[in-house]
């Protein structure tokens, strides 16, 4: 039997609308094995973001099950959801969502202080993440003093500095030119080639293209799965471009 | 416009229900705050001069014990402008109050003349030529209850006679009725001629009094000394304006000074709390500014509306806070009217409420312009999606350095997100010191009040249970029926007499003359010890300023035209005679004068047990009323209890109008902040945590608030209470910290704290984070 690090089963979400029902999810199955990345695809208000939410803790689903890591997340309080979130799931997101008056520093080391790492642990954990994402000159900047790009690597850095099970990323280049979203897609493949388990929601099939393999949805339901080979020509050209980019 | 304004006003009102009642309860406050301040402004400044201005009062008062004297020198003289003209009075008459008699002048004023005519507080003018009616001094019948309708006895020739008080008026002509100058002046009451012919029917017993109007008013001094030249023998006393006005306002100097610097405090940290409520209130609705924008309003429009709204809700609430301040200020006003011997101001007087609209409605306007101005100018995008975001994020020092002292995280989080926005961080803060240096004002004012009533200080300093003075009883009676009592344990005789040094002859000094066993009466010394021998002298703080002397000096005094000359051994708390006051030994004065001469009064320490009032009682009936007798409370006077009263009731009223803006201010707050909690709660916060993290938030502020304004609330109390101190005489060091409510002060501020961020941080603990990140 295999065992898969996050697995829903028949995750149904409902939103109520001045009295009409809402199906943002319908059914939805959807499992995915350690170290692999998923990507979700789908036209706006297909109910990819409402699952990566779902699947993050950040929402309740209507019915069904979540299981995260063999830990039955739908049945959690908020704050049960919040304690598994500290350790197991990192998130990013298009609009980066860093705190803005925390230094870049402050930022990335706030989720292992929550997690109870002390300040020297979160610090040191800190300093290498930094390092492995090129801005280890930004720790004392705020986050409106970086480009779009910088932003978004903290962002990233802040997802791993609690080594999460899972790293969650919601359209992670919605908001970059195309140079700077190849720069942070490489970082995504760079990380996931180091055995991170992600899952990406996105739009852009050169994005998708990353992943091993890719999930379409449309009004809340999984319609498709496509396994991507590495000799998939889209996928090879991507990542020989992301090799380059790269150096 | 003005269906836009509506539209919107109500679609606020129902979109933050909450935040809608709490702007309109602290401007409905800060209304009454207004209201309150200006009435007890307008009845604290100057209120002996204002009295002076509308009675038209004189310059002089010149009395004569002969009742036909002829006033026509006088009233023809170049330097006089105007007069009452002659007057008969009666000064040997006294009202017989709960038992006691009551020394007072006593005017025939059928008509109140256009020089020193009183104003009428309460009742009527007495009817020209009707018997037995009076109007008496408002302070004298406030200070023994005495209403309009009441009847009181007066000491007639013939027996005692009963008067009607038809009215209660103002003068500025006389002293205010006190705790004070009770006992070193009459009160004033009017009364027709033919009632104080039915008084005294004996004429030779009147006086005849006249009061002059200078056209130089500071030549009252000279123009005296040659109205005694030319009246060599007739005159019994002439009085000019300015001792009337130093002893007068010497006892209204504490409350004058409290309530001004109270008044002004309360308007700025009001002023403060509106401006910090309504300008919140505004940045808060960036992206409504956006989205009006985006329907085409222009920013002037924008700014406009914005400003149409809040003076609507402010016009609302000023009405319904003045109404509220016009209903509590007859209890505050009226206590502080009696004690400045002020009428009590026309509440409805359309000049103050007036200044309260104009107040109210200016502070909403400055507060709701210069947001609503930037948020017209900012980026219609940027306001849509992310509403009012500050372009100039500072990294939070603090948070900074709670982390660093490995502070738990929710605590650096709730410190930084207290000054995420320094500005409204600062006025928060600053209003909120406002209001503790207001509250430590009315905690001051009250253990110095208590802690000198403790020291009987309100009582010449004496630590007795009783004070007899004995008037025309002889010693013997004194000692045989009173201090030889058996409930008397000790006692201490003292004469008073008044007296100067040769170089100021100018100030009356009031030499307390004791013997006995004062040694053992506490009297509160600041320097130096207590008398012990002839030839020593304890003085008051005033006496050595004047002579700039101090403890070891010999000085020369003259008491009754001797020549005494006393060695300073120390100096005590004195509030009477603004501390020109002398205590030596009456052997010391024996001595010098070479005849013998006896205390007039007795001070009384009684056994544990016995019953005071009683006891007078039973003193009072042996003597046949001829003695006085006091009980000394350990109480401070009423007066003094009143005012802190007021004091304390306003206080009460800016803390209740402080935590519904901190409550605003922190439930407007985490409004803005609710995309960082819902980061925060992605990165692993739990609800509580975000709640807690609000609650730290807001307890940072309050003890920040606490520290610097128990600060500056000391310092500012404590030079502002030396200088009192110094004006009545007390010293410099009249100044008592009540360090017990001091330290009860920082669980109340924080549990102010918690309590006025409960809702906010329940609202912040109970946000999706769905929704809070929600962003196209």
């Amino acid at each position: 039997m295999e065992t898969y690090l996050l697995e829903t089963k028949q995750l149904t979400k409902v939103y109520r609308n001045n009295g009409s029902k809402v199906h943002a999810l319908q059914e939805v199955d959807l499992a995915v094995k350690p170290g692999e990345m998923v990507a979700v695809m789908g036209p706006s208000g297909c109910g990819k973001s409402t699952l990566l939410h779902i699947l993050g803790g950040l929402d309740n689903p209507t019915s069904g099950e979540v299981h995260i890591n063999g830990q039955r997340l739908d049945k959690m309080s908020e704050a049960q959801r919040a304690v598994l979130r500290r350790k197991q799931v990192g998130f990013m997101f298009q609009a980066f969502n860093l705190i803005g008056n925390l230094s870049v520093g402050d930022n990335i080391e706030l989720p292992a202080l929550v997690a109870g790492l002390s300040v020297r642990q979160a610090r040191k954990r800190r300093d290498a993440l930094l390092e492995d994402l090129g801005i280890s000159d930004k720790s004392r900047n705020i986050p409106a003093q970086l480009s779009g790009g910088e932003r978004q690597r903290v962002a990233l850095a802040r997802a791993l500095v609690n080594q999460p099970t899972i790293l969650l990323a919601d359209e992670p280049t919605g908001n970059l030119d195309s140079k700077t979203a190849y720069e942070v897609l490489r970082l995504l493949r760079q990380t996931h080639m180091q055995g991170q388990t992600i899952l990406i929601v996105t739009n852009d099939p050169n994005v998708a293209s990353l992943a091993q393999r890719v999930v379409f949805m449309r009004d809340g339901r999984i319609i498709n799965e496509t396994i991507l080979q590495e000799r998939d020509d889209t996928k090879t050209l991507l990542v020989e471009l992301l090799n380059l980019e790269g150096g | 416009m003005l269906v836009a304004v509506w539209r919107k006003l109500w679609a606020d009102i129902k979109s933050h229900k909450l935040q809608f009642v709490l702007i309109a309860s602290v401007l409905t406050l800060s209304a009454m705050l207004f209201t309150i301040s200006l009435l007890v402004m307008g009845s604290a400044h100057e209120p002996w001069e204002r009295i002076f201005e509308e009675t038209n009062a004189p310059h002089i008062w010149i009395s004569s014990h002969q009742y036909d004297l002829d006033f026509t020198p006088m009233i023809e003289h170049p330097e006089v402008s105007e007069t009452t003209g002659g007057m008969a009075a009666l000064a040997n008459n006294p009202l017989m109050i709960e038992g006691e008699k009551r020394p007072v002048y006593l005017y025939a004023m059928d008509d109140p003349p256009q020089v020193a005519h009183p104003i009428l507080a309460e009742g009527r003018w007495i009817l020209s030529g009707v018997l037995d009616e009076i109007v008496l001094d408002y302070s004298f019948g406030h200070f023994y209850s005495l209403n309009v309708g009441d009847e009181i006895k007066v000491l007639a020739a013939d027996g005692t006679r009963d008067l009607e008080v038809v009215g209660l008026a103002v003068t500025a002509h006389w002293f205010p009725y006190n705790e004070v100058t009770k006992d070193i002046a009459p009160a004033v009451g009017y009364l027709s001629q033919v009632t104080l012919e039915a008084i005294q029917p004996d004429m030779e017993q009147w006086y005849s009094v006249i009061g002059l109007r200078l056209k130089q008013p500071e030549i009252s001094k000279e123009f005296i000394d040659r109205v005694y030249e030319a009246f060599p023998t007739q005159l019994t006393s002439a009085i000019e304006w300015q001792w009337v006005e130093q002893n007068a306002t010497f006892a209204n100097t504490i409350n004058v000074m409290f309530m001004g610097l109270f008044s002004v405090l309360g308007l700025i940290a009001v002023g403060l709390i509106i401006f910090n409520t309504i300008g919140g209130q505004v940045l808060s609705q960036y992206q409504e500014i956006g989205l009006l924008k985006a329907a085409g309003f222009k920013p002037g429009q924008v700014t406009l509306l914005f400003l149409l709204e809040h003076l609507v809700v402010g016009l609302l609430a000023a009405v319904v806070g003045i109404g509220l301040g016009l209903m509590l200020a007859p209890g505050l006003i009226s206590p502080l009217a009696e004690n400045l011997n002020t009428p009590p101001p026309d509440i409805f007087a359309p000049g103050p409420l007036l200044i309260v609209f104009f107040l109210v409605e200016s502070a909403i306007a400055i507060a709701t312009l210069l947001p609503a101005w930037r948020g017209g100018k900012i980026n219609t995008v940027q306001a849509i999606t992310v509403g009012y975001q500050s372009q100039d994020y500072r990294v939070s020092g603090l948070a900074h350095l709670a982390t660093r002292l490995c502070l738990p995280t929710v605590v650096s989080l709730g410190v930084k997100d207290t000054f995420s926005k320094p500005l409204r961080a600062a006025m928060s803060i600053t209003g909120m010191v406002l209001t503790i240096v207001i509250v430590i004002t009315s905690i001051e004012a009250q253990s110095t009040s208590k802690e000198l009533a403790k020291n009987r200080v309100y009582d010449q300093g004496t630590s007795a249970d009783m004070k007899v003075v004995r008037n025309f009883v002889p010693e013997e009676v004194i000692r045989n029926e009173i201090l030889n009592h058996p409930d008397v344990t000790r006692f201490y005789t003292e004469l008073p007499l008044f007296g100067q040094t040769p170089d100021y002859s100018e100030q009356p000094i009031l030499f307390r003359l004791l013997s006995g066993a004062y040694q053992d009466f506490n009297f509160q010394l600041k320097e130096g010890r207590m008398i012990k021998a002839p030839g020593e002298a304890v003085v008051g703080y005033a006496v050595l300023d004047l002579l700039d002397a101090k403890i070891g000096n010999q000085v020369e005094f003259i008491i009754e035209g001797t020549l005494v000359e006393l060695t300073i051994v120390g100096r005590y708390m004195e509030s009477f005679n603004t501390g020109f006051v002398v205590l030596s030994n009456l052997e010391t004065y024996k001595e010098k004068l070479g005849i013998e001469v006896q205390p007039l009064v007795y001070y009384l320490r009684l056994e544990d047990f016995t019953a005071a009032e009683s006891l007078r009682s039973e003193w009072l009936t042996e003597t046949k009323d001829l003695i006085s007798i006091k009980i000394i409370k350990k109480e401070p006077p009423t007066s003094t209890a009143q005012l802190v009263d007021l004091i304390t009731s306003l206080g009460l009223i800016m803390v209740v109008v402080t935590g519904a803006n901190l409550m605003s201010t922190s439930l407007l707050s985490v409004r803005e902040r609710s995309r960082d909690f819902g980061i925060q709660k992605a990165l692993g916060l739990t609800p509580a945590q975000i709640g807690l993290s609000v609650i730290i938030g807001s307890i940072t502020i309050a003890v920040i608030s606490l520290l610097v304004g128990i600060a500056i609330g000391l310092l500012l109390m404590q030079e502002f209470i030396q200088q009192v101190g110094i004006q009545i005489g007390a010293g410099p060091d009249f100044f008592f910290i009540h360090w017990g409510y001091m330290m009860m002060l920082l669980p109340l501020v924080v549990l102010l704290a918690i309590a006025s961020s409960l809702w906010p941080a329940y609202w912040s603990a109970r946000l999706k984070v769905v929704d809070a990140l929600r962003y196209e």
